[in-house]
């Protein structure tokens, strides 16, 4: 298992665009990811369990990335929150 | 017939049959099922989710070509809400424990992520249960075998009635056929209100639940003066709204012929004529009307449209289309300008004591630097095919202008080295709504291309009074000494430094201050469409010496009642010695 925080540079937090990014990429991997935040707990592939953590721009998150491609998927999915949500204009994918 | 009494939003009169928009809820009603049946009743949920995520694909395909890709964005994250665990493994859990039909499993599952939702203080996400709302209604009626149930505008003349539209079922709807609107919520700062006051369309809002008692078809009167909706309307009635109608198109037809010519004083200066628009869909009517420019787009109804941030792509293209409508005459962009009363949705501000205080305008849009740079590298982009301008809302010094003007460089150094065609060198200017900005005017008028003054904030904070408390609203007084004075002094602080003064405030599309304004030397004003013809009117029969006299005298009142009814008095004379004049009637009210 691997775990790590992540910083939220999405400008508005993770809204329901944000969550949908996390969600479409965390369904990629076969690792289970966990996120939580404040005492709250989510799955990663889940768009409302995410949303509903309700962490806005620059809270730090904790992933738990645990199956067979987690290094991979721990890589991933910091990029994505950490770097990518920070540029609204980037298409979806 | 019976008279409802609502909110008067926007002014006029109208007399149609009922269109009757809703969005309601299926009733779910809950059965308790044999064991031998959940298998069959899994099975209908899924084949329900199915259906429900065919229709969602097909409508992202066609509002991909309609609303654009943003649109289509809110509807994947719906598919995500169709796969998401939370939901759909609940609510099949839920039909094997309590043994119960898939309406009420969904139902309670739905629910239950809605209440963990509106725990939170976050605003935004406490909106987003209009999402979930929105795909329960779509799995339900899939379930009962019903419609989808999509809003659609009226195909003949209407009124249109709804309990309440948002933005996107105004966006949906469209502004074809609709003579009037009557809804049960809102108020008159409501984007409804706001809207239909641009388009000239009268409503009523704040109808309540009496708004259910409007049935499609029904001959219904809508009185947006006074705020009433008259049901099954008497013969009289009838009579009465149809030559107040007909009234309005006399009106209308004689103010038509100064549309194409200018507000000229007759002693000869000229108003810039402008107009305070948020879509393109208006830029018709503000032609139709005689707008020489757009002197304010209001662009928040551009980014609260959608649930989610337009890139600059997107933003681009409603810009540019703008520009091509207003075919070479100038469009003031205001950048993005969220807090106080309007609703920050997906922007995620929370919320706040004073909002009105708090982190809305120029200090919001500093601290969200990547959001600020996508709007203002489309508004250079869009200066590229016409002379657009840029003004920052909420300036309360030099510092502030300063490091928005920096973030402007950065925009410009990249759009160059990008090579992409852009204005370099569009004009920067300020709202001018904070009593601060009127007392440094002379320091801001210095780092700036022009004013443009916001009189609905600089009446409110001038006087201390918050324009949506009620028990305050007595104080909303443009014509107070205070406010007066900074008018007075900060368009002259403007024109010492040779830059341009103008107002896109409230206050502007009220007739009975043309003359004030014309009086402060003012170089342009920014109205309502449906206002210009008026205001230009008012403009072509005051002398400037006039309207300057008036002005003395009205700064020389101790308080703002006074000057209320010198001003009153002013007009009553004027109108007296037109009428004897037996010249054209001068056309009434705001």
């Amino acid at each position: 298992m691997i775990a790590t925080p992540a910083t939220v540079s999405d400008p508005v937090g993770f809204h329901l665009r944000a969550a949908g990014r996390i969600v479409k990429l965390a369904k990629t991997f076969d690792a289970e990811v966990t996120v939580r935040f404040q005492g709250r707990v989510a799955n990663a592939k889940s768009i409302m369990g995410l949303a509903s953590l309700a962490a806005d721009c620059g809270s730090v998150v904790d992933l738990e990335i645990e199956g067979p491609d987690d290094a991979a998927a721990a890589a991933a999915l910091v990029r994505l929150i950490e770097i990518d949500l920070a540029h609204p204009e980037v298409p979806e994918g | 017939m019976r008279i409802l009494r609502g909110i008067p939003a926007s002014p006029g009169t109208a007399l149609a049959g009922v269109h009757h928009v809703a969005r309601e809820l299926p009733v779910v009603v809950r059965a308790e099922l044999p064991a031998a049946d959940l298998d069959r009743e899994v099975e209908r949920l899924h084949g329900a989710l199915t259906t429900a995520r065919a229709q969602i694909q097909a409508l992202v395909a066609r509002l991909s070509a309609d609303l654009g890709p943003e649109g289509a964005a809110i509807l994947e994250s719906h598919l995500l809400i169709l796969e998401d665990e939370l939901i759909v493994d609940r609510a099949v859990a839920l039909v094997r424990e309590q043994s119960c039909n898939a309406e009420a499993a969904f139902h309670d599952a739905v629910a239950e992520v809605a209440a963990r939702l509106l725990e939170t203080e976050d605003g935004y996400l406490r909106e987003r249960v209009q999402d979930l709302r929105d795909v329960e209604d779509r799995v339900l009626r899939a379930l009962m075998g019903l419609g989808s149930g999509r809003l659609v505008g009226p195909a003949t003349p209407s009124v249109v009635a709804a309990d309440d539209l948002a933005p996107s079922d105004t966006a949906a709807i469209g502004a074809r056929n609709v003579l009037a609107f009557a809804l049960g919520a809102g108020s008159r700062t409501s984007h409804v209100a706001i809207l239909a006051r641009s388009l000239g369309i009268p409503a009523v809002v704040g109808l309540g639940d009496a708004v259910a008692e409007l049935r499609d078809g029904d001959l219904v009167a809508v009185d947006g003066d006074r705020g009433e909706v008259v049901l099954q309307p008497d013969g009289e009635t009838v009579a009465r709204f149809r030559q107040l109608s007909q009234q309005q198109l006399t009106v209308n037809a004689k103010l038509d012929h100064l549309r194409d010519l200018p507000a000229t004083t007759p002693d000869g200066r000229r108003l810039g004529m402008l107009v305070n628009i948020e879509m393109p869909v208006e830029v018709e009517k503000a032609l139709a009307c005689g707008a020489e420019g757009v002197g304010l787009l209001r662009t928040e109804y551009i980014y609260f449209q959608r649930q989610t941030i337009p890139t600059e792509a997107q933003q681009l293209e409603i810009y540019a289309e703008i520009m091509r409508g207003m075919a070479g005459r100038p469009v003031v962009f205001r950048t993005l300008d969220v807090g106080g009363d309007k609703v920050q949705r997906y922007l995620g501000a929370r919320k706040e004591s004073n909002p009105f205080l708090g982190w809305r305008g120029i200090r919001f849009l500093l601290a969200n630097r990547p959001l600020l740079k996508a709007q203002l590298r489309a508004i250079y982009r869009a200066a590229a095919g016409g002379p657009a301008r840029l003004m920052f809302p909420m300036i309360t010094g030099v510092e502030e202008l300063r490091e928005a003007r920096d973030v402007c460089r950065e925009c410009v150094a990249e759009l160059a080295a990008e090579g992409l065609p852009h204005d370099p060198d569009l004009e920067v200017g300020i709202m001018i709504e904070t009593p601060a900005a009127a007392l440094v005017a002379d320091l801001l008028a210095a780092e700036c291309d022009f004013f443009s003054f916001g009189t609905n904030d600089l009446v409110q904070y001038t006087l201390a009074m918050d324009r949506l408390n009620s028990r305050v609203a007595y104080l909303y007084q443009p014509v107070h000494p205070a406010v007066l004075r900074l008018l007075r002094d900060a368009t002259a602080a403007a024109h010492a430094a040779g830059i341009r003064a103008g107002i896109c405030g409230e206050m502007a599309s009220e007739t009975r201050y043309a003359e004030v304004l014309l009086g402060l030397g003012l170089d342009d004003v920014s109205v309502h469409a449906a206002q210009l013809p008026k205001i230009k009117q008012v403009v072509r029969w005051t002398p400037v010496a006039e309207a300057q006299g008036l002005l003395a005298d009205l700064l020389t009142r101790r308080t703002a009642a006074e000057a209320d009814r010198l001003l009153a008095d002013y007009l009553a004379e004027k109108k007296r010695r037109r009428a004897e004049a037996a010249g054209p009637e001068v056309p009434d009210g705001a």
